[in-house]
């Protein structure tokens, strides 16, 4: 719900940008509106949560594979724009130096590999188990550990890249490269007011973070509806239309009552998708049988993953996984 | 720029970009032999 709630911010800034909102009202004002007009953000989640619903409704292949397959390189392609312009303002040095610059002592402390572990889980979509219902979907003679790969690699890179067109033009600007709603909401748009350009660069910097966020959103409504089908033969429809309703019930009673969200923000967001990756490393690492596993991927696969992999899985991504469930609880 | 940000850039840079870019080339070769494409 917070995740479908921020891609409606994104939409109504498709707007701001496009209108050139922020050369006349201050940013933060923009904000400040927006987040007040509650019925708005109704409206806007409400919307994002039917064009969800109509791509998952769709099904697997004419829904969701089409939808990435045009929304995927438009991410990399609205990114680029953005960074060029970025490398080309003063002061650049300073905050390529700010977003790059190792800091080696951050690696003792427990809360980085928590952080790092949290936004990894989230990111591959491991702890509300997406990566596993689109797994589902795979052919018999798919080869798991490129494909493995490949989405991890291609994570990564459009984080790295959204990072070097963002992180350091904040930097460079002297404003604080904070994290979360209010740099996009607030610091960009400002940055984009200030630079020549900046109203084209914003436009599409907007629609690439919407299809970023939008391709992402309809895999957490497929998780359930794939899960109810298979387990409870629902049909497709009835699935979509019962989880649809439910989100934008629970989204309303969220922008309503913020306290409501925060409850729900912490115990799902912190606790549940923490647990629920440590239960999956559990299972498959401890329970399953890793051998069985490996056996079973190394068939169709190039790279046979050897004996190296049972530490790696039961020890260290346990130990990860245990560390992000424990600062989470403190 | 310090010279751990400039080492750092290159090493994340072809590491991650290099790596995404293998990836996607040998995903299609083999979604290719496999009648995927």
């Amino acid at each position: 719900m917070t995740y479908i709630g921020i891609i409606g911010y994104v939409v109504y800034y498709m707007y701001v940008s496009f209108t050139g909102m922020w050369n006349s009202v201050s940013p933060d004002v923009i904000y400040k509106n927006l987040v007040d007009n509650k019925l708005l953000l109704v409206l806007l989640f409400s919307g994002v949560c039917i064009i969800n619903s109509w791509v998952v409704y769709r099904g697997v292949n004419k829904g969701l594979e089409l939808a990435c397959k045009f929304m995927i390189p438009l991410v990399f392609v609205g990114l680029i724009p953005l960074l060029i312009r970025a490398m080309f303002l003063p002061n650049i040095l300073k905050g390529l130096n700010y977003y790059m610059d190792p800091n080696w002592g951050a690696l003792c402390k427990l809360s980085t590999w928590a952080a790092a572990g949290g936004q990894a889980a989230f990111s591959l979509g491991i702890g509300p188990s997406l990566m596993i219902v689109y797994g589902s979907h795979l052919r018999k003679n798919t080869d798991v550990t490129v494909n493995v790969l490949t989405v991890a690699m291609l994570d990564t890179s459009v984080a790295l890249l959204a990072g070097f067109a963002i992180i350091p033009a904040t930097v460079a600007a002297g404003m604080d490269p904070t994290s979360g709603a209010p740099l996009i909401f607030i610091v960009l748009p400002t940055l984009f007011k200030m630079i020549p350009g900046g109203q084209i660069l914003g436009v599409v910097f907007f629609i690439a973070v919407f299809f970023a966020g939008f391709s992402s959103s309809i895999s957490h409504l497929e998780t359930p509806v794939t899960s109810y089908m298979d387990h409870l033969g629902w049909s497709r429809g009835k699935a979509v239309v019962i989880f649809t309703l439910l989100t934008i019930a629970g989204g309303a009673v969220c922008v309503y009552n913020m306290q409501f969200l925060d409850i729900i923000s912490r115990w799902i967001g912190d606790y549940c998708y923490s647990l629920s990756a440590v239960i999956g490393v559990i299972v498959f690492g401890w329970i399953y049988g890793i051998d069985k596993i490996r056996r079973e991927v190394n068939v169709y696969s190039d790279f046979k993953l050897g004996a190296w992999y049972n530490p790696l899985l039961r020890i260290v991504s346990t130990g990860i996984m245990a560390a992000i469930v424990i600062h989470s609880f403190f | 720029m310090s010279v751990s940000a400039v080492i750092m850039t290159i090493l994340v840079c072809v590491g991650v970009f290099g790596g995404a870019a293998a990836c996607v080339i040998y995903s299609m070769k083999k979604g290719e032999q496999n009648g995927d494409l």
